[in-house]
């Protein structure tokens, strides 16, 4: 277990070390916390970086997110390796017991969990899925204006909210304008949630999705200003639009 | 658009050799239009977008360079080509677009290489097919009811009940005496093919058409789903094999 406050020494897995890992995921051994940390310091498996990242246990994918911004981000020593799935790999393999707080009950019980949210392969469309280095890439794709992507950002570190399923699964909506849009219209800007009952109505995430994808070939929304494209949205977002401009009197 | 007004490769960063930057080259002259125009160039990489356009009103033939430093796998990009008028109401309209257009790559590095290709394709009325057009065995799976993309993402129930048909059709394909053949793809799937229970000797040994009786086709469609049934009925163990096909072996 990874303990707050704690220097990692970073290493990444070499072909051989995911594919452990992988079948490590697959099988839920009841030794499974012990056996990926021993897979994670075995020189057979791994290639040692002689970088260090500085780990504090986050309370949310937000927090997840600024802890590894300060290693991944434009200034961090690993800003480098940002790109590298074997070093993500590693590092969930790394963090995996820490993350669900050493609770094997709960880690073997959720044995059907999709492996792509804790490895990243080369062919995975699904990179926002994955538990580590989702959070980081939706705040790296929107930094500086990293507020916009909170709507990817809300809930625990375990969990991906519907919205942030939509929002952060099509590259088109994941950052920029229309990435501040889905934060305006789906996170309530008091609690920093997801707003309640958001789902199942009108101008909910899969319609905005929707929209998108109708007028990507005429209209080239990733351009406009956030104004712009919340007088732009059909009817179906009227309640929503009204909402967000009450919020933000300077985007009436 | 057409595929012409666009060239485009990627190089390595003299300073920073594993990293690359875009090149792009274009010319859409054939628009023959005065009005004032914007190109935005979009390279898509699994997830990642990097997004840069060119400000407006530049001539219509140009050439800009983007930074795929930032990116997780630069290598497998491809391009989206936006032509773009604001009209009267501010709004960016997209005159022309050009799609899925992929760059050159680096001469020493060759593309990521797959005994499986795969290709989405738009047209198919079924859900997928093999094509073995090239020479080289092709998953030909449709975009429609994003069936491609738990294909892509290595879906369990994808690979356990599509890849054994695949594996089938691919020892056919090896067997038949055809005009093409890529010799690279041939071995690696005999390779594959042992491993399921072939024999290397009658891998090794193509049919010749003018020989060919009801027996030896008998006996090689046996083996062929035999092979099939080897990769379906052994699927959990066989997980590194699904890997190393889908993957890049």
């Amino acid at each position: 277990m990874i303990f707050t406050d704690e220097l990692i020494e970073i290493s990444m897995f070499n072909t051989e070390g995911t594919v452990r890992f992988i079948e490590l995921l697959r099988d839920r051994p009841s030794d499974i916390f012990k056996q990926l940390e021993d897979l994670t310091s075995d020189e057979e498996y791994i290639e040692k970086l002689n970088l260090k990242l500085h780990w504090r246990m986050p309370s949310n994918r937000w927090d997840l997110a600024e802890i590894l911004w300060e290693s991944f981000g434009d200034k961090g020593d690993l800003r480098e390796h940002a790109g590298s799935a074997q070093l993500w790999n590693w590092l969930s393999a790394k963090l995996f017991e820490t993350m669900h707080e050493g609770d094997l009950k709960y880690v073997q019980k959720k044995k059907t969990q999709e492996i792509e949210q804790w490895v990243l392969l080369e062919t995975s469309r699904s990179y926002h899925r994955h538990r580590v280095s989702g959070p980081f890439f939706a705040y790296r794709n929107n930094y500086p204006k990293v507020e916009a992507a909170l709507s990817q950002l809300t809930g625990p570190i375990l969990e991906l909210s519907e919205v942030a399923e939509r929002i952060a699964g099509k590259r088109e909506l994941s950052y920029g304008t229309v990435a501040e849009l889905s934060t305006l219209l789906y996170v309530d800007p008091r609690t920093r949630q997801i707003r309640k009952n958001i789902t199942d109505k009108p101008g909910e995430a899969q319609q905005l999705s929707t929209f998108c994808k109708q007028i990507d070939l005429t209209v080239d929304y990733e351009s406009m200003t956030v104004k712009e494209l919340l007088d732009f949205l059909p009817g179906n977002f009227a309640d929503l639009v009204k909402k967000v401009k009450n919020e933000n009197p300077s985007l009436r | 658009m057409p595929d012409n007004v666009l060239s485009s490769k990627i190089v390595i960063n003299q300073q920073q050799p594993s990293s690359f930057t875009l090149d792009l080259n274009w010319d859409i002259s054939y628009l023959e239009t005065n009005q004032q125009f914007e190109i935005i160039f979009l390279v898509k990489s699994l997830g990642e977008t990097i997004r840069k356009g060119t400000g407006p009103g530049l001539p219509n033939k140009g050439t800009l360079s983007i930074d795929l430093q930032s990116m997780r796998n630069p290598l497998n990009s491809i391009v989206k080509m936006k032509v773009i008028k604001i009209d009267s109401r501010n709004i960016p309209l997209v005159i022309a677009t050009l799609d899925e257009h992929q760059p050159i790559l680096p001469n020493n590095i060759k593309p990521r290489k797959s005994l499986l290709r795969t290709k989405i394709d738009r047209t198919l009325e079924v859900p997928w097919k093999m094509s073995f057009e090239d020479g080289i065995p092709t998953l030909c799976v449709t975009n429609k009811f994003e069936l491609y993309e738990p294909f892509a993402i290595g879906s369990p129930i994808f690979d356990a009940t599509i890849l054994p048909e695949v594996i089938r059709q691919v020892m056919l394909w090896i067997k038949y005496p055809q005009e093409e053949k890529d010799t690279r793809y041939v071995e690696g799937w005999k390779t594959v093919l042992e491993v399921l229970g072939c024999q290397r000797d009658y891998l090794d040994e193509e049919l010749i058409f003018a020989d060919i009786n009801e027996m030896d086709v008998v006996d090689l469609n046996r083996r062929a789903e035999s092979a099939g049934a080897v990769f379906s009925n052994n699927y959990d163990s066989l997980g590194r094999l699904v890997s190393a096909l889908v993957d890049n072996s």
